[in-house]
Order: C-alpha cells, then structure tokens, then sequence
C-alpha cells in the first residue's frame, strides 16, 4: 500500500470536508490507489456536517492504466468503486448494502463498465470502461422524499456528462432503506483489483448543484411549475368572415305579440283562454273534446303530476294551490329541469370522480319551483350567479347548472380539456333556455337554422374565463385554502424536479395523487389536518369567474387525477377562438362574447359579460325564452309539448300543434312577472286538461295523434316516481327535505338517490331517466322485457308487495288504494282468485305491474 | 339447441303496417321480425358480431406488426425522419426505443406474422384478416374507448351495437339482441357506458350488461314462486290491464307493455338456460380452459359468446381489462395473453367446428395501441393512437391477409390508414348495412354511425 497525503481543496457551496485525506498515495493532486487484491479502502474523508439534504452531486476524474487493466475475458475482470457513506469504517470495511457506490464493475461477467449500485444485483451500467483514457465521473445522490428522516433512494451517474444532461443520467439504479446521512466518502478496491494495480484519480468534488458540479456549462433550469395550459403560439387559420347580416322569418324568432283570445261557440266547455284556443282548433280539425274525467281520476292525475305520488288516502278533494306550494312539487318538478340541466354529481368521463356538494344545486333547483322563483331570476342565477351574487349565495350556488356539464378528469391535453367543458355548458345553455341546438354550428355553419360556427364560438366566448369547481360559501375558510394550496404547491414543484431527473419526458406528469404520495410525514399530516377542517365549510359545486364575479371565491381541493389549472391568472387569460371544423388544434381568429346574430346587436358589458347573455335570455323581448318555458310546463302536463320537439324551437323543430295558444302563455308568463305557478293555475283548471281518456273512433280518424288534444293520454310514470309511488302505497317513504345525498338502499324519494354519472339508480336507468351527459329535453318511454323482470323479480318490488299486502287485507280496499277509485265487482273477484291462487303478496304484486298503477290516468 | 340461421329477408317488410304492435320494442333490442323498415342494403356476409374488445391498448408491435428495426435501434431516439411523421398527441413519446421482447413467426398456410405471445391464436392465423394501419389521434383510454365504439370521444352517440340492431333487429324471440359482459375490468380502466350506450337511439337498442356468472339481472324468480304461479299473476296482470285498455280504445304503448310481460317471462326461461353450462362437454371446458384459474374468466366470456351467436344474438361484445402496459410491457403482455389466448383461439375454433364461424363476424382489438419507444424507465409502453393493430376473422372475412402498414418502427401509419369510422362501416358491411344509410333523425338531422365519414375496408373480404 503506497498512500501519501494530500489536501485536496474542496469546498463547494455549503459542503465542506474537514480534516485531510486519509491514507491517499500519488502527486500533482492525483491519487494513486493500489490494488491487493482483497476489499481495500486505501482513501477516506469526512465531511464537515454531515449532509441531509436532498441531492448530492460527486464529480471525479479515473484513469486505468492499461498495464493494470484485464478483461473478464483474459481474467476476472477489474473493480473499484467511490462510497458514500454515513460511517468511516477501516481500510477493509465493506461499503455496500444499501450504500451508494459508484464505480467500475464487470457487466454481464464479459466487460467492465462504469456503474451505480446500492447493493451488489441492483446495479445500473453505463459505458464501458477503456483503459489508459480519463473519464470524467459525476454522480447525483439523491432522495425521492426529501427528509432529515429519509434515505437516499436513488442513484444516477454520468460518464462524460455534458451540461444539458441533467435529466437524463446515464445509469441510475433505487433502493429502499439506505442511509439517511453522507458524512464519509472514499475509493475501495476488491478482489477483482490485483495486487500492484494502479488507478488514477483526480479532481474529487462535491455540489448540492448540477450548475456547480459540471464545468463550463449554462444549467439554468426550467421551471418544473409551469403551467401545461399556457397558450402556445399557434398560426391562426383563416376563416370566412360571418355574413353582415343574418335575418330569419322563422316563427321562433319573432317578437311574442299577445294573441286575442278567440271567441267559440263551444262556450259551456271553455273554463279559461286555454280553453278557448284549445276548442277553436277542435272546431278545426272536426273534433270533439272527450267529456270532463271524474273527480277521483282527476284528483290522482293532479297529484301524479304535481307531486310525482299517487294520493294515498286523500279522499277528499285537495286544495291544488297547497299542492303547488309543497316541496313534493319542488321536487317533482325539479327533477323535470334537472333533466334539462343535465345534473349529476360526479365528473363523468372516465375517472368519474364524486362532486360531494353537487345537492346545493339541486335543492336549489327543488326550492326555486317550490317557491315559484320569478323565471327571469331563475334563468339570471344560473347563467351568472357568480357575477350578480352579493350577500345572496344562493346566485353562486345556481351556478351549478354551468357547473354541471362534464369533466375529463384524465385529459393532459388542457386545450382539449376546457374545450370540452366550454361545449357542454354552450350547447345546454342553449338547448334549456333557448331551445336551440347549436351543436351542430361548431364544426360547420348550421345547415338548417340561421346560426353561424362564428355565433357558436361568440356563445361560448361567455363563459372561457370561469371554470367549475368546489367553491366556498363562506369567507372563513378562505385562508385554509390558501394554506392547503402552498403547501400542495411546494411538494408538486419538488415532484417535478424529482421526477425530470428520473428521466421522465417533459412535461411531467405529477396528479395530485402522487403529490400526496410524495409527502413526508409531516407535510401529509399537515395536508390532512387542512383538507379536513376546508370540508367543514359550506360548498357549492359552482362555476366561477375570478375575472368577472362580484366578490372573490375560492376554489377549494376537487380530487382530480389531472385538472384544469388552478391558477386565476390562466383563467383569466383564456381565449376563445373560432374552431375550424370544431378541432381546437385548428384555431381560426379569437371571438368576442355575444348572441347569435340573427337576434340583433349585442350589448356586451365588459365587467359581466355573462349577466348580459342572461338578461338578453330573460327579457320579455326574446323571443324563445318564454315560449320555450311555457312549452315545458305544458309537456310537464301532457307528455307533449304545443311544441313537440320542446328542446328545439329551430327550423328542423316541429311546428306547435297551436301557436297561439304557446304565445298567448308565453305573455301571460311575462306579463304575470315570469310566474310559473300562475301557468300552471291555468292549465290547471282548465277543460282541456281535465278531460277524461274516452276513445272516439271519429276523433281518432281525423286526429291520429291527439295533437288537437280532444282527450287526456295516460302516460307511464318516470323511473323516479314509479319508485316513489311504491314507497308511498307501502308506508316505506322517508319524506325529508334536501341535503346531501344517499345511496340508493334508501327509502327517500329518488331525486335524493347519488347521481353517479354511469352508476344511476337501477330503476332511473330501467325506465328511460336521462344519462346526465346532454340536456334532455323529453324522456322517452321505451317498453322492454327487463322492466317486467325489474317489476317482479327485484328485491325491492318484493319488500313493497310484502308490505302493500299486510297493510291492506281487504280486496275491495286495496284496488281502491292503489287506483285511487272505487273497484268494480268483477275486479274484486278477480284480485280475490288471485289471492287464493297465489297469496296476497303476489297478488298485490301483480296489481303494483298494472298499466293502471303505472300511469298517470 | 337449435341452431338458427334464419333469412333475414323472409320476414323483412312483414308486419310492418302502420300501428303494428311488433314495431314496438318487447325485448331489450327489439323482437324478431323488427326490422326497422328494412334497413338491408347490400348481401350480408355475416348475420351476427363478436366484438372483443381488449381494453387498455394492446401493443402492435408485440402482436401483429413485427418491427425488427426497433432491435436495431433499441435505446435510441425516434430518428428525425420518422419523428416529423408523428402527430403531436400528449403522450406520443420519441426518446428511448425499446426492442419487442418476443419473436415474430410465419404462421400458417398464409404465413401471417404473429409474436409468440399467442400459441393459440396463431393456430387460427388462416382465418385472421389483420389491420395493422387503424388510426385515430385520442389517447386516453376513456374517451379512446368511445371513439372504438361510438366514433366520436364524447361518448354521447349510439355504439356500434347499438346501430347494428337498429339496423338488423333481433333474431330471437327470448334474448336480447345486444348483449355484453365486462371481464377483467377491475384495473384503472372503467368499462364506459357508451360501449353499449344507444346514444341517441331509443333506449331499446342499448347493449344488456351481464355478468356471465350471474346472467341478467332480475331474471330469477323470488323463492317459492313458480312458472305455474308466475303464469297466474301474469294471467291477472294481462286481466287489468285488457281491461284498463278497454276503455281507452287505442294505445300503442300500453299494449306494447302488456306484450312486455309475455317477453319476460320467456327470458326467465331463455337466460338461465343460456347461461347453464352444464350440458357443454369435457372437450369444450377444456378448449375454452374453464378449468385452469387464468383462462376462466375469459373462457367463460367466450364460450357464452358461442352459445348466444347459437341462439341468435345479434351482437356480443367482450370487454377484457388490463392491457395498459405501462410499467412493463413483457410481464403485462405475457400475463394479458396467458388469459386470452387460448379463449379465444377456443371461441374461433368452436365456432368453425359447428359451422357457425362463416356467418360470425369476430373481431379483435383495443381502444389504440402503444408506443415504440419506452415509457419512464421500467420498461413499458406509452398509449400511442396514431397506429395500431386489430383482426377480423368469419363472416365473410378473407382469412389469413394483412391490411395495411405502418412506418419501420410501428409508429405511423404508412399505407392504407383505417379509422374507427371505417372500422364500424366495415362491421355494418358485413352485416348488410351501409352506414351512409342506416340513418336516424335526431334533432332534425339524419344521423349516420360514421360521422366523420368512413367507408368499409372492402378489400378485407372474400
């Protein structure tokens, strides 16, 4: 062994050595370490402090000279290696087991090359060694978690590292479990190494910086934070402008002008202007109305339709305006505009991740029909609540009609992204208030309708610079929030450091998931701590512009594996531009907000750019808003609406069976200041909806499809309240008001069932209820075997049969129960050979199957 | 059981006078005999589809693409020539190529090329058409899933099931004509609705769920109650409703749901014998690997998709789960195929045995296919859209041919690009249909199932 001190300078930024070399042999600031061929540690030193941080760089300088140099071919090959370790040991310890070496070994027992190790089997090469030549070796140690309390876990190196290396090492190996602490370093040979071999060292160094490590080069880094949704710089397409002017003379887009009630001779069967304009087109058509329905069928048709459950055990004649005020209305009621607004509370999509605070929306929703909210108020909420919302948080809140459309949460593309929910909430908005399908413009002029791709994009161009979101109703929890988000920020920049170095491609991907992972104990403890007392506040899933809302929100943690940024700044700088053929990586000019043009000029105010769409929507000068209301109100009573295609007023929409009438409603909407119930008073009491279901053949020759209406059509219930009408005849019904949702086993009506996109209750799903994905205008009814076998078979129908039965023993009362009418003798002795054959509980099953229990009558 | 090859024609434009009660729906996807106006547009090659949907994105150039450049190249970068070819997708990595682990062979007469993760499969390579050009630009698997079945991502359109017995009706009167069973898709990958989804398509056309250890949902009778008592309550449901009818003299719908409960009760029946596998025989638990722990699942999907093809389902669709080989593609491909291998060849072979392959339409494939290059450092595959490959074997499918090509290391397509839009038309093709129009109005538009266009791959039969 030839060892001679050296001192060696080194002192890079914090790092220190202290003390000289131990045992180091060799001149001009070159080592010679000398092979013995057994475990030899000929060089050691400590540093100053040991050294806990997150990554340490090591640089040094190895030549092998060839007269020292085998190959595994020729013999076993050679051996050394540079430890880091947290003890000194002596010139024969061992520095491996979970001990960073980096060095030279044989790979493969045919070549030797330079490589990384923790432990001997875990090792990564990178070039081979060639003798007589000098490398220049850099090695990062590092740990994934920073930690006093954390091991180094990872190992990189370089053989000839060039500056812009950084993040692609050229071996790098992990463990589990190594140490926590560099206080020593030093060089060891083995037994590979014979005895007499000299290898060359120089320039030993250490950083805590690649910058420092590496000479010579520019390391600025990038910055991990960056924000993948920040506008590239893209050549615009170019795009045919709009024409000048866009006009129309189709009906939907003219101007409401109250017609005159017409005067008929039928005047015995008109009750109120309904009536009358319902008669005149009877007398046109050569029909004659079916006579008035009696009282019991009507008092089960009001109390279907109103409330969605049958009238149990109210004989007596109920008070219609009672009815009208009760939150069984709100929620009947509810559910038909929560079609339209296609709610759900999950995200959809793939990773269809809960929005826990989605119900404030839909009691929102139940509590505006309950309370007969103004329409005009009604439509300005939702469209902007967020912007007119003061001390009203009920506005924000609203929201959650925006807030409801879709979001992928899996989508890295953020322009893809947005876009995506920008279609959504363009296309509903539409569609609800409107009844205009505009989805069609996006990718092409409408073929049909005077809609331009240029008035699409304008419509959408309302709602780029808001975003949906868990918002806090409450100030108070405001700063918890912030606290959470510092936090989440330092371990995802730490992330994205740590995961460039691993190697992974630009940008890295860190979900939210990982950052958690990430954390230390600590910092985890800490995140939980905060996400627990920010679930303590008030939240509404909301939509939210920070550009142009009335008062600051914030957005609170949503669990997401990939979601829009966070940052308001990128929000607000959001752009919409015209799409060529609907691809966002074709973008033609940008485009201000407004309304399609053939609706006029439009008035934008800058500060609340969605408050002017909606109080253009809700003026009593548009054309389609009250029209397209009074029309679902009406299909609300009839199944059909004046206007059958009640989610489309354009041109391929179908004509209304009366216009006047639908005009005559839709002033008297306006002019009763946007009242609901006042339209649903008047259709109430009128002739044309009391009529019976009577069968005329000569009426059914001239009017095939009842659109004169000259009788009442029994139509089957929706999935919910065939539900609740079982809960109800069965005692089961757990009659609470709003909150949070539940899980389907419950016995609360079904608009509080979890409306998991994907994952809807079994009976909405069997009976034809919306998917939650586009607004649904009008339910279908389709009548396939897996309903009867739901009706039979299921569980819950043999829980509701088992009850019916014992709650009623007598055949004559439990027809009258469930039919809410007398029963005729025949069908008494019917159900009572049913019972005999079968037992009461399937007999009161079969009469839970009858067409009768099943349709509004 | 009988096995039923009826001609479609025979009751096309039967019973299709206006009001008739069989246009409306009485089992899940229509009954026999509706034939929705006679959507039949050319000869059909096949009268049914077994569509095998491998979800997560099998790799191409581990199966049906062999690439032996990538050897050559292994750890290198996409050379510039091929990067300017690929499409700017998230994800379409260019650094790091990785080598297949597996051999390619010649297999059969037709000396197809297959890796051999597919011992079994690759016996069945004579009857294989494989396309090694599909192509779309989405690559996340739910959104890729849509665009696979329903061509668009948004996954608000009908599946191709769905337009395909809108199309053709049904061709039993006791099943339903769309069925498909999830396997495997306990991963990260969830099965997506709109793989069976009706869209805008009344709700009839949609795909029945089953799971092929349960069957379909509520078909079991509660205990203690019979075919002779069930017959009873029916008797008197059928009694009230007649008679609630009565009254209202007309009623399509009413008297659709009163046919209803007649469908029903003979899907009580049709289903737990479809799925009863008890009567199938020792050589066929063996062929299909029902007894073996990896090939059950798998294996029992395939030899129920056998058995509903015997009872005239028209479309039968298998979702397998847990191909997204990211981590590490070898362990990933080996444990995949060890549990579809087999199965599959199984169901190929089955079919043909019982002369039921050649009016079969089977096909194979993922929602995209994986990059060439490796993804992270562990030795798997990124998704990768821009080009991947699937196969189609029976119904009238030129067996042992290869459509199609991509660049030298399987990234790009190169030679005669098929997108999922081509896909489904060629589907339709085989069954009759000509997607340009097999139209529904929806929204005052006719809608077409490929819209983006998309023109069957024609060459691709016999």
């Amino acid at each position: 062994m030839i060892c001679l001190g050296f001192a060696f300078p080194v002192d890079v930024g914090e790092l220190a050595f202290e003390g000289n070399w131990k045992a180091a042999g060799g001149k001009d600031g070159v080592f010679e370490i000398v092979g013995t061929g057994a475990r030899n540690n000929p060089v050691r030193r400590s540093l100053a402090e040991p050294f806990e941080g997150e990554e340490l760089f090591v640089r040094f300088r190895i030549v092998y000279p060839s007269e020292s140099f085998e190959t595994p071919a020729e013999g076993n090959g050679e051996f050394c290696v540079l430890w880091l370790d947290n003890r000194e040991g002596d010139d024969f310890a061992t520095h491996g087991g979970n001990v960073p070496n980096i060095g030279i070994h044989v790979k493969g027992g045919a070549v030797n090359h330079f490589m990384v190790r923790f432990r001997p089997n875990a090792e990564s090469y990178a070039a081979p060694l060639v003798p007589d030549r000098e490398f220049e070796i850099v090695a990062r140690c590092w740990k994934t978690v920073p930690g006093k309390d954390r091991s180094f876990d990872r190992l990189d190196m370089w053989v000839d590292p060039k500056p812009g290396e950084e993040f692609s090492p050229h071996a790098s190996t992990s463990t589990r479990g190594s140490i926590k602490s560099i206080k020593w370093l030093g060089f060891a040979t083995g037994v590979k190494t014979e005895a007499g071999d000299v290898i060359r060292i120089s320039q030993i160094g250490l950083a805590d910086s690649w910058g420092e490590v590496v000479k010579g080069g520019d390391l600025t880094q990038t910055d991990p934070g960056k924000s993948p949704d920040e506008p590239e710089p893209m050549e615009l397409a170019d795009v045919k402008p709009p024409p000048e002017i866009i006009e129309s003379d189709h009906w939907a887009f003219q101007k409401v002008v109250r017609p005159k009630v017409p005067d008929v001779k039928n005047e015995d069967w008109v009750v109120n202007p309904i009536d009358a304009f319902v008669a005149e087109k009877h007398v046109a058509l050569g029909l004659t109305p079916a006579p008035r329905a009696d009282k019991a069928t009507i008092q089960r048709r009001i109390s279907l339709v109103l409330t969605g459950l049958p009238p149990v055990g109210k004989t007596e004649e109920q008070d219609v305006e009672k009815w009208l005020q009760s939150r069984a209305f709100g929620e009947r009621w509810g559910r038909h505009w929560l079609d339209v607004a296609r709610w759900a509370e999950s995200n959809g999509h793939q990773h269809n991740r809960d929005r826990p605070y989605a119900w404030r929306y839909r009691d929102y929703v139940i509590n505006s029909f309950r309370d007969d909210k103004p329409f005009d108020e009604f439509v300005r909420e939702q469209i902007a609540g967020d912007e007119i919302e003061e001390d009203n948080s009920d506005a924000l809140v609203a929201t959650g009609f925006l807030a409801a459309a879709r979001y992928s949460g899996n989508e890295l593309d953020k322009k893809i992204q947005r876009n995506d929910i920008l279609t959504d909430i363009t296309d509903t908005t539409s569609e609800a208030f409107l009844g205009m399908t505009m989805t069609c413009a996006r990718c092409h002029d409408h073929f049909f309708d005077p809609v331009t791709a240029w008035d699409y994009y304008r419509m959408q161009a309302f709602f780029v610079n808001g975003q949906p979101g868990n918002l806090t109703l409450e100030p108070s929890g405001d700063d918890l929030i912030d606290q959470r988000w510092a936090l989440f920020d330092s371990v995802e920049m730490r992330m994205a450091r740590s995961r460039k170095k691993s190697g992974i491609p630009d940008p890295p991907v860190v979900t939210p998931e990982s950052v958690v992972k990430a954390m230390t104990k600590e910092e985890k403890a800490r995140l939980e701590a905060l996400d627990k007392e920010i679930k303590q506040q008030s939240q509404t899933w909301g939509f939210y512009s920070p550009t142009t809302a009335s008062r600051k929100r914030k957005f609170a943690p949503h669990e997401m594996r990939s979601p829009l940024p966070r940052d308001l700044n990128v929000l607000a700088s959001q752009k919409v531009h015209y799409l060529v053929r609907g691809d966002v990586g074709m973008p033609g000019p940008s485009v201000e907000p407004g309304w399609p043009q053939v609706f006029g000029h439009s008035d934008v105010s800058k500060n609340k750019p969605r408050l002017s769409l909606a109080n253009w929507i809700a003026s009593p000068e548009n054309p389609l808003t009250a029209r397209v209301w009074v029309n679902r109100i009406w299909q609300g009573y009839f199944g059909t609406g004046l206007v059958a295609t009640s989610g489309n007023f354009g041109i391929e929409g179908t004509e209304p069976s009366h216009p006047e009438l639908l005009d005559w409603l839709a002033s008297e909407l306006v002019e009763s200041g946007w009242s609901s119930r006042h339209i649903h008073r008047l259709i109430l009491e009128s002739n044309t909806f009391q009529q019976s279901s009577q069968f005329s053949a000569s009426n059914q020759d001239r009017d095939p499809d009842n659109s004169g209406l000259w009788r009442w059509l029994p139509r089957r219930l929706e999935g919910e309240a065939i539900r609740d009408s079982m809960l109800v005849v069965s005692d089961q019904l757990i009659d609470e008001a709003g909150g949070p949702s539940v899980e389907s086993a419950s016995k609360r009506r079904s608009i509080y069932l979890q409306q998991k996109r994907d994952k809807l209750p079994d009976q909405q799903m069997m009976f034809d209820s919306p998917n939650a994905v586009a607004s649904c205008s009008r339910r279908r009814t389709s009548t396939v075997a897996l309903q009867p076998l739901w009706l039979l078979n299921s569980h819950f129908m043999q829980q509701t049969a088992i009850l019916v039965a014992a709650k009623q023993q007598e055949p004559a009362k439990l027809l009258e129960q469930l039919f809410s009418r007398k029963a005729g003798s025949e069908e008494v002795a019917q159900l009572q050979n049913l019972i005999s054959e079968t037992g009461r509980k399937d007999a009161a099953l079969a009469l839970l199957n009858t067409n009768e229990f099943l349709y509004i009558p | 059981m009988n096995v039923s090859h009826p001609n479609r024609r025979s009751f096309l434009g039967a019973g299709l006078g206006a009001g008739s009660l069989a246009l409306h729906s009485l089992l899940q996807a229509g009954v026999k005999g509706e034939s929705n106006s006679g959507f039949s547009h050319t000869a059909p090659s096949a009268d049914r589809v077994i569509f095998l949907f491998m979800s997560g994105g099998p790799s191409q150039v581990d199966t049906f693409d062999p690439k032996p450049e990538l050897a050559k190249l292994q750890g290198k970068d996409v050379p510039e020539s091929l990067a300017k070819n690929v499409p700017r997708i998230k994800r379409a990595g260019l650094k790091n190529l990785l080598a297949s682990p597996w051999e390619f062979r010649e297999q059969g007469q037709s000396g197809i090329q297959m890796s051999e993760l597919m011992p079994y499969t690759s016996k069945m390579a004579d009857e294989l058409c494989v396309i090694r050009s599909m192509n779309h630009r989405n690559p996340v698997h739910g959104p890729g899933e849509c665009v696979a079945f329903t061509g668009t991502a948004a996954g608000d359109r009908p599946s191709i099931g769905a337009w395909s017995v809108y199309g053709l009706g049904a061709d039993s009167e006791n099943l339903p004509a769309f069925i498909t069973m999830n396997l495997h898709s306990d991963g990260m990958q969830f099965p997506q609705a709109a793989g069976w989804g009706p869209g805008f398509l009344p709700p009839r056309y949609q795909g029945t769920v089953v799971d092929p250890g349960r069957g379909i949902s509520h078909v079991a009778m509660p205990d203690g109650v019979d075919d002779k008592r069930r017959r009873k309550q029916l008797a008197s449901i059928d009694w009230f409703n007649r008679r609630h009818l009565g009254s209202l003299g007309h009623h399509p719908e009413l008297e659709a749901r009163i046919q209803s409960y007649e469908m029903a009760f003979r899907l009580q029946t049709a289903a737990p014998e479809l799925f009863d596998l008890g009567g199938e025989t020792e050589a066929t638990r063996k062929l299909y690997g029902l007894d073996e722990k990896v090939t059950e699942t798998v294996g029992k999907g395939c030899l129920l998709a056998r058995r509903m093809a015997e009872r005239g389902v028209r479309f039968t669709q298998i979702r397998v789960g847990g191909w997204d080989a990211h981590g590490n593609i070898k362990a990933n491909h080996e444990k995949m195929f060890v549990r579809t291998d087999q199965p599959v060849a199984a169901l190929l072979q089955d079919l043909k045995q019982r002369g039921l392959l050649e009016s079969t339409l089977v096909v194979w494939g993922g929602e995209f296919g994986r990059t060439p290059t490796m993804e992270g450092r562990g030795g798997g595959r990124d998704h990768s859209p821009a080009g991947y490959s699937v196969w189609m074997a029976g119904g009238g499918v030129k067996g042992g041919t290869v459509i199609g090509e991509t660049d030298p290391i399987g990234y790009v397509v190169t030679e005669r690009p098929v997108s999922p839009h081509d896909f489904h038309a060629t589907v339709l093709h085989a069954l009759g249909l000509r997607a340009e129009s097999l139209t529904w109005n929806h929204h005052g538009r006719d809608e077409v199932p490929t819209v983006f266009g998309g023109a069957p791959v024609l060459e691709a039969f016999a």
